[in-house]
């Protein structure tokens, strides 16, 4: 009677070795990456990381921090109002407030910068004094601004032209007679430097920051945290590979 | 035993998707406006816009209100309706990183009604809901500048249940200073 033959071990064809070996090759510029990375930003205070503001175009444009399209400005008596990407400039810094401008006019004493929903006043100075939102305004959204021969203010908007009170609390509809010049919004192409940097100062946007989304694949969107989960991750399977390896062969 | 093909890609796998779906499932900011400002008004002031008044904002008003609310308030003049005995005010303030409009209702010295109009953060919006507005109802400002009534606080929308509070507060404070 013939012995039957002895039973081999299937192995499979991905073992821990292979395992270990392939994610080890996959993983060495991912986690270089996150040396190099973590290791910068360990010393970012050192190096100045937290203070030098980025001036790249591309980073600020991956960071939102430049609008898309192009500049629009108004002028309005000495001043220059910009709007880029509802983001608000007044003479070139950056305002809190935002909206899609369609004009400004100036007071003796006041700038009156009209947007689709908010009409906004500030001092000559640029401090802001006063909000016009939906609840004061005649109706929304704004067409234009403009100042009649009398130097009162004119908002198109509802389909009508209205005057506001010279306090800003009241309106009313401004009758047929009234000649008005129009406040004009023209592209600013040439200002778009300047812009950019305005805005790259008053966002205070760092090197730190980009390296530490660096480190955290943030830069990259959703795909680059992905990707370092992935490497976190697939590094625990490496070093449990490894051991299971370690003691094996021992 | 991780043995290879079987296990180990399927556990490969496994964590791929779990992260991926982790990480696509991110929350985004949206503007949402639950009341336009005007209909708060009216509904407030029996169906009309009344004459809006103006508060300038003096050095030391914006004093008082750096206590209040932490900073000074901007614009330097603020608008309010008065209806009867009840004063309308609608304020702004940041929750996180964006502002809250939120409308006010003041009579007697008590605040009647909050109403959340303009929510812009991404998290927190839980602060529109009555249950949580409705605490603000009979409250007074304090001496100290605290309010009378103590405001619970939501898990995950603290700042904006903070903003809402300072908000609260100068509310009420603006009823006070405004001409009677």
């Amino acid at each position: 009677m013939s012995e039957a033959p002895p039973i081999q071990k299937k192995r499979g064809l991905w073992g821990p070795r292979r395992w270990h070996r392939c994610l080890g090759v996959v993983l060495a510029l991912p986690l270089l990456w996150l040396c190099v990375t973590g290791l910068l930003l360990q010393h970012q205070e050192g190096l100045g990381l937290a203070e030098r503001k980025v001036s790249s175009g591309w980073l600020l444009k991956r960071y939102k921090q430049v609008p898309a399209g192009e500049p629009r400005e108004a002028r309005a008596g000495r001043f220059t109002v910009s709007e880029w990407g509802g983001v608000l400039f007044f003479d070139g810094q950056v305002l809190e407030e935002g909206g899609t401008l369609v004009g400004a006019v100036a007071k003796p004493a006041e700038l009156i910068l009209a947007t689709e929903n908010a009409v906004f006043v500030y001092d000559s100075q640029g401090s802001y004094l006063d909000r016009l939102g939906e609840e004061s305004l005649p109706a929304v959204p704004v067409a234009r601004i403009g100042r009649d021969s009398s130097g009162r203010v004119i908002l198109e908007a509802g389909g009508g032209s209205h005057v506001l009170s010279d306090d800003f609390l009241s309106h009313e509809k401004a009758g047929r007679e009234a000649e008005v010049v129009w406040s004009v919004v023209t592209e600013a192409g040439g200002a778009r430097a300047a812009l950019q940097a305005a805005l790259a100062e008053g966002a205070g946007f760092t090197w730190g920051r980009v390296v530490t989304d660096l480190h955290s694949g943030r830069l990259f969107g959703k795909p680059g945290r992905f990707l370092v989960d992935l490497t976190a991750v697939a590094v625990i399977v490496l070093t449990l590979f490894g051991i299971r390896l370690f003691f094996k062969r021992t | 035993m991780v043995t290879g093909t079987g296990t180990g890609r399927r556990v490969g796998w496994f964590c791929a998707v779990g992260l991926m779906a982790l990480t696509l499932g991110a929350s985004r900011a949206a503007t949402t406006v639950y009341e336009k400002p005007s209909n708060f008004i009216r509904s407030a002031c029996g169906g009309v816009i009344p004459a809006a008044g103006a508060i300038d904002l003096t050095a030391s008003h914006q004093a008082r209100i750096k206590r209040l609310l932490g900073h000074t308030y901007r614009p330097s003049r603020v608008r309010y309706w008065v209806s009867g005995q009840r004063m309308v005010v609608i304020l702004d303030e940041i929750g996180k990183t964006q502002p809250i409009t939120t409308g006010f209702v003041v009579s007697g010295g008590r605040i009647e009604r909050v109403k959340v109009l303009i929510y812009r953060e991404s998290i927190g919006a839980e602060v529109r809901r009555t249950s949580f507005t409705n605490q603000f109802r009979g409250a007074t400002l304090g001496g100290s500048g605290k309010l009378s009534r103590r405001i619970h606080n939501i898990a995950g929308a603290t700042l904006s249940v903070r903003a809402l509070s300072e908000m609260a507060r100068v509310a009420l404070y603006l009823n006070e200073i405004r001409p009677k």
